[in-house]
């Protein structure tokens, strides 16, 4: 029974609301359990953009995510922002 | 292994030969266990029998019981039979009351000679007449023993262990002490309930390639079909007593803390050794081998070596004596090389000889070829002097042995002051990590804070970390195909572990060695994280050492993103100029954003380990240039409101084209005075600067038109046109410039330098993993939280 409130329930205590940000600015809100691993959250946002996961690199305060670290684990509070930048590879064929 | 091998066939050969006719039955009695087994509803239930076959003790053979189907942690040993006479012991039925009866062929030849192998030392000795039980029903059900299947607190912390549900951890110090013991014991015959089953466990860990029953029956019974296959595959479960500890200590490597009380009873031991030995010296000749003689000679190896091995933990005094023994058999055949082969089987033979309890000697050949280097490794020098010593000792035809041994022993241990080739592939990799980082200490005794602290650009002291990070880095060194995904199982099963649990360069991870691989080679193009992360050492640097006159920062790779977003809302292409005003203003939400993460760069928000701009002369930053391709490396020189490229292909590069660089310049005026930099003038008194006096208030709609200068520098180091290379360059000219120093114009050895950052960094982080001496509190603090209006509801992405 209270398993059923707790749905209703907007935002539980133990989900989190993160911003996913591309390079172009563009956002995506994710709502994720804080003991989920990002794994979701990344594979979910490629999924949506259409990009590979292998191309990005999620950034969350200048370190990149690993899939499996979860919010709780990296202190994430509740609106924080990842940056999805697009790897960049420096070949120099000029 | 061949030695193995042909005993095998050998014995499935006579196992034919005496023909099915002659079966002898045994019945086990291990009711109780059975009866528990099959009440604790454990569905599949199968029996393995392991033959410990070795060279002179064929006639062991243990029925493992798998307790739980498919958990290869639950294989517990039911019961040991020790029969000289039997050869393959098949457990053939189970009667309702829980016996066993066991089905198996009796051979009269039980000593037979092994054939032409190399070394060619021993003989089977086959001495037992009547068959033994251990049974281990006692032990084999009780938590006791089920504890020493689990990782302890701190080896979870240490170690970073995945915890398992359900699985409680392993406080008990003294049961780890088992695992962290090189085992041996299991060439005992005592009856020692609490030990054998412990080290029994640890010979689960062997157990993934447990092939089923049915091979194995195959195996003992078609004998003249199978000969090799079904040997090859008995081979993976035969339980090796030096095997598994060795592998088990893989997965959980040894605590390294020392015991020292534990290291000063074996210092007792040692003495009464010594004296013995003394005793007995008179007697002793090499060639008219005493048994006696040599008994106490290994004792005494044995116990030098146990006085080196301080790691050697829980050397309870009922274990004691049959690990002794199983020592004296290690170094035999340790040593097997150093002495004459005669000697060494005559020593065998006493040692054989002596006491059929002891006369279970390893099959030379294997552990020489598997683990004499693991043995190595874990061997002191001093110690490995020591022994040096005596076996020559032993070998020389010499009536009195020298005592200096027994001094040498006084010496303070060092554990660490092996060459690295000493180092098996296969040794635990935690343990060659601490040992390295040790090792490394005694060196540099400065504590770094960042990779390249005492290793300068200019220096070349670092062969040695060099030298070592190549080996290990090809080292099963995995490289995948491309089309193949990284989670392949076929491909992680052959991946080499990093040594620990992954390398975490804060601002990066590298999971495998294909990361430091590819950094080190030559003609490899960098990527984002091989530049931020040496990027952020250099960071580093610079903000941890605070009593520098030059002071200066980098960015990370995504500065020039927000740079040219930036650009581009305020400078639009002519075909963006018309915009419906909904575009508009997300435009401008999104402009905002790029805005205020360059602001958050400049106020050391956001970056880790930065220095905010007012601060610092030069700030570094790594551009993806030329339709991101090419790195060059842009110095922004606040002072003099310049900005410095770098570019390892400026003489074949149209210095104009850098579109790039020209919107950093136009950028930054606005960006610096949007962020309040020039009222920060407690280091530098920015506006009153020449070079920004009239320049501050030239503005156009906030735009301060007045951008950067630019400078492309010249005679600098280049790539070779047709390389890859400028990723490397970057990082170098940054470490030159950060140095003072002017880049010099040639001599950048390109195939140097990627192996020096990668072998540094590594070196780096093996130190920082293990010592724990590195702070890297230094994160700069979180950016403001930018308030932003949570959606709808339905633009929420639930991940669930």
């Amino acid at each position: 029974m209270s398993g059923v409130t707790q749905e209703d329930d907007k935002k539980p205590a133990d989900h989190i609301n993160l911003k996913v940000k591309s390079q172009d600015g563009n956002e995506v809100f994710f709502r994720i359990k804080r003991s989920t691993q990002l794994k979701k959250l990344m594979n979910a946002y490629c999924d949506r953009q259409s990009i590979d996961l292998n191309a990005i690199a999620f950034l969350f305060d200048g370190r990149r995510l690993r899939p499996d670290q979860t919010p709780d684990e990296l202190e994430m509070d509740e609106g924080d922002e990842i940056d999805a930048m697009l790897h960049q590879t420096g070949g120099s064929l000029a | 292994m061949m030695t193995q091998q042909q005993k095998k066939r050998k014995h499935e050969g006579e196992f034919a030969d005496s023909s099915y006719s002659a079966p002898k039955r045994h019945k086990t009695n291990v009711k109780g266990a059975v009866n528990l087994l099959f009440s604790a509803a454990a569905a599949v239930f199968s029996f393995l029998i392991k033959t410990k076959s070795l060279l002179v003790e064929p006639l062991h053979h243990k029925v493992w019981v798998l307790k739980e189907y498919g958990v290869k942690e639950s294989w517990m040993p039911l019961v040991n039979i020790k029969d000289p006479g039997i050869r393959i012991s098949i457990p053939k039925y189970r009667f309702a009351n829980g016996e066993v009866l066991f089905w198996s062929v009796n051979d009269s030849t039980i000593a037979e000679r092994v054939g032409n192998v190399i070394p060619r030392i021993f003989n089977w000795k086959v001495i037992g007449i009547k068959v033994k039980y251990e049974k281990f029903m006692t032990g084999m059900f009780s938590m006791f023993v089920y504890t020493n299947l689990r990782s302890t607190h701190e080896e979870v912390q240490r170690l970073d262990l995945p915890t398992i549900d359900g699985i409680e951890l392993n406080n008990d110090e003294s049961t780890l002490s088992h695992d962290t013991y090189p085992d041996h014991s299991g060439k005992r015959h005592a009856v020692d309930i609490y030990t054998q089953s412990d080290m029994d466990h640890q010979g689960f860990e062997d157990f993934s390639t447990v092939p089923s029953l049915e091979i194995l029956i195959k195996a003992g019974l078609s004998t003249h079909a199978s000969a090799s296959q079904p040997t090859k595959k008995r081979r993976t479960v035969r339980f090796d007593t030096t095997t598994v500890p060795m592998q088990h200590s893989e997965k959980t490597p040894p605590s390294l803390s020392k015991k020292k009380d534990s290291s000063d009873q074996k210092w007792n031991e040692l003495k009464f050794f010594l004296q013995s030995y003394d005793d007995e010296l008179g007697g002793f000749t090499t060639g008219g081998v005493s048994s006696i003689d040599n008994f106490e000679e290994m004792d005494i190896v044995t116990s030098l070596k146990d006085k080196g091995k301080k790691d050697f933990e829980g050397f309870s005094s009922d274990v004691g004596t049959s690990t002794l023994y199983a020592h004296v058999e290690e170094i035999v055949n340790q040593e097997m090389k150093d002495i004459g082969t005669a000697t060494l089987n005559a020593l065998v033979d006493a040692v054989v000889n002596q006491n059929s309890n002891y006369s279970k000697v390893q099959n030379p050949e294997n552990i020489h070829e598997d683990h004499s280097d693991e043995y190595l490794s874990t061997l002191s020098e001093s110690a490995q002097l020591e022994i040096d010593a005596i076996m020559q000792g032993l070998a020389a035809p010499v009536d009195d042995v020298p005592l200096e041994v027994v001094k040498s022993v006084d010496e303070t241990v060092n554990l660490h002051s092996l060459s690295d080739s000493q180092i098996s592939s296969n040794y635990p990799d935690s343990v060659v990590a601490a040992h390295l980082a040790a090792l490394e200490d005694e060196s540099t005794e400065f504590k770094q804070t960042f990779a390249f602290e005492g290793y300068e650009i200019y220096d070349d002291k670092l062969s040695s970390i060099i030298k070592e990070y190549k080996k290990w880095v090809l080292e099963g060194l995995l490289k995948f195909h491309s089309k193949k995904k990284m989670n392949d199982e076929h491909y992680k099963a052959k991946a080499s572990s990093l040594g620990v649990q992954q390398y975490d360069f804060v601002v990066a991870h590298a999971h495998s060695k294909k990361f430091f691989y590819f950094i080190s080679q030559k003609n490899s193009c960098w990527n984002d994280e091989h530049i931020d992360v040496i990027f952020y050492h250099l960071r580093k640097k610079s903000k941890l050492w605070t009593d520098q006159e030059y002071r200066f920062t980098t960015t990370n790779y995504f500065f020039k993103n927000y740079v040219e977003k930036t650009y581009r809302s305020y400078y639009p292409n002519d075909s963006d100029t018309i915009l419906s005003t909904q575009k508009d203003y997300a435009e401008s939400v999104v402009m905002a954003n790029n805005e205020n993460a360059v602001n958050n760069i400049i106020k050391e928000f956001s970056i880790l380990a930065l220095l905010p701009w007012h601060l610092v002369d030069e700030v570094y930053v790594p551009m993806n240039c030329n339709q991101n391709l090419h790195w060059v490396l842009a110095v922004i020189t606040l002072k003099d409101r310049r900005i410095r490229v770098y570019d390892s292909l400026s003489n074949i590069r149209n210095m104009d084209s850098s579109v790039e660089i020209q919107k950093l310049a136009v950028m930054l005026p606005t960006f610096l005075s949007d962020c309040e930099f020039f009222e920060q003038i407690f280091r530098t008194d920015w506006p009153n600067l020449d070079a920004y006096r009239d320049k501050l208030s030239d503005t156009t709609q906030l735009l301060n038109t007045n951008s950067f200068e630019v400078e492309y520098v010249q005679n600098i180091s280049q790539q070779d046109c047709d390389s890859l290379d400028c990723g490397v360059f970057i990082a170098g000219y940054e470490e030159y410039i950060s140095e003072g120093m002017s880049v010099p114009s040639v001599g950048f050895e390109v195939s140097y330098h990627p192996m020096r950052y990668i072998s540094l960094l590594r070196n780096f982080d093996l130190r920082k993993a293990k010592k724990d001496y590195v702070s890297e509190n230094e994160d700069s603090p979180r950016p403001r939280r930018t308030k932003h209006s949570i959606p709808d509801e339905m633009d929420i992405v639930r991940i669930r």
